[in-house]
């Protein structure tokens, strides 16, 4: 299972599309106002309860509705990956894509890095 | 305030072989300021402990609390109980006091701690305070030259001032340069004139661990018998 924390913005729109299309039965969808209010001990406690892999899927850089907090959160998810490499996961398992809400295939895309990360056959 | 970071996860998990009970101990005060060791890091770093027991079999049993002031034993009460380790994202004030106060826990530090500073911007700490108990920013417009200035000079700038930065790290502003402006703005350029003597040092850490008794705080002989401190 991916757990992705959608932005209500732009992730949660451009997920939605993407899951219209089908293929991504293992993804678990949660919407947050920002993905800069996504906590840190949040995303690790979805691994305990089951995850394979975290996005965080948050507005492009340059367009995000609380300025920063995209830019935030892509810091956030490159110091978690790292904390699961140090506790002997493997890196990549938790990733931040930016996109805007029409952009279903670039979700798609992170999806399928994640999946790869994890070892796992696209489109599982 | 002091100001910490957190410590390598990798040096945590090592001082932890052989723990079975951890409890992560957040502090409410500096550390959670400072973003080292407040709530929202103890609960990742219970978490990120979990994980790692989980995939590795460790067998730990890991909680998370948050007090208010881990350096003051008033606060330290919900600790009792818990046998087994603590990692401490207190100061290494907090860190002792824990450890004082429950010898039979073992602490471990879960943030490394570095200095007394301030907040500059986000995310960014800066010193401000050696604490070397003989302040004398009032002659030095309000900034410390033991503290700011990389030589502790108190008469200066050296001569590796350039462009109002030290020469020790082209980040750093010159304390002395700021102290020079500072007093210009204060009208107070006379001081610059004055030569500060060689300080006495022995209320630094020079004198070895230091303790201060507030005399009218401190219990009398009546306090300490109604308070068994005898």
């Amino acid at each position: 299972m991916i757990v992705c924390y959608c932005c209500a913005r732009s992730g949660m729109p451009a997920a939605l599309r993407a899951m219209e299309d089908g293929g991504l039965d293992d993804v678990l969808l949660r919407e947050v106002p920002c993905t800069g209010a996504v906590e840190p001990g949040e995303v690790l406690r979805s691994f305990r309860q089951g995850a394979d892999g975290v996005l965080l899927v948050g507005c492009l850089l340059e367009n995000c509705a609380h300025h920063y907090g995209s830019e935030v959160a892509s810091r956030r998810a490159a110091r978690l990956s790292q904390v699961m490499s140090d506790i002997g996961s493997v890196p990549g398992k938790v990733a931040m894509v930016h996109l805007a809400e029409h952009q279903a295939d670039r979700f798609r895309r992170a999806v399928e890095g994640v999946r790869k990360a994890n070892g796992q056959e696209e489109g599982r | 305030m002091i100001i910490a970071e957190r410590k390598p996860l990798p040096e945590v998990l090592e001082m932890l072989e052989g723990a079975k009970d951890v409890l992560v101990l957040g502090c409410r005060a500096c550390t959670a300021i400072c973003l080292a060791g407040g709530e929202r890091e103890a609960v990742e770093m219970r978490e990120a402990l979990s994980l790692h027991s989980e995939l590795k079999g460790k067998g730990w049993n890991v909680s998370a609390l948050t007090v208010e002031r881990a350096c003051e034993r008033e606060f330290l009460s919900p600790i009792e109980g818990h046998t087994g380790t603590v990692v401490s994202m207190a100061c290494g004030v907090g860190a002792q006091v824990v450890q004082g106060l429950f010898p039979s826990l073992r602490v471990v530090p879960g943030v490394n701690t570095s200095n007394m500073g301030a907040p500059e911007g986000m995310g960014v700490f800066v010193e401000r305070c050696a604490g070397c108990g003989d302040c004398i920013i009032h002659l030095t417009a309000g900034i410390c030259p033991i503290a700011r200035c990389a030589k502790g000079l108190l008469n200066g700038p050296c001569g590796g001032s350039k462009g109002g930065r030290c020469e020790v790290s082209p980040e750093t502003p010159c304390a002395w340069e700021q102290i020079v402006k500072g007093l210009e703005a204060q009208g107070r350029t006379d001081l610059l004139e004055a030569i500060i003597p060689p300080r006495d040092w022995r209320p630094s850490r020079s004198g070895g661990p230091r303790r201060i008794v507030n005399a009218e705080a401190a219990p009398g002989p009546a306090q300490r018998e109604w308070r068994g401190e005898d």
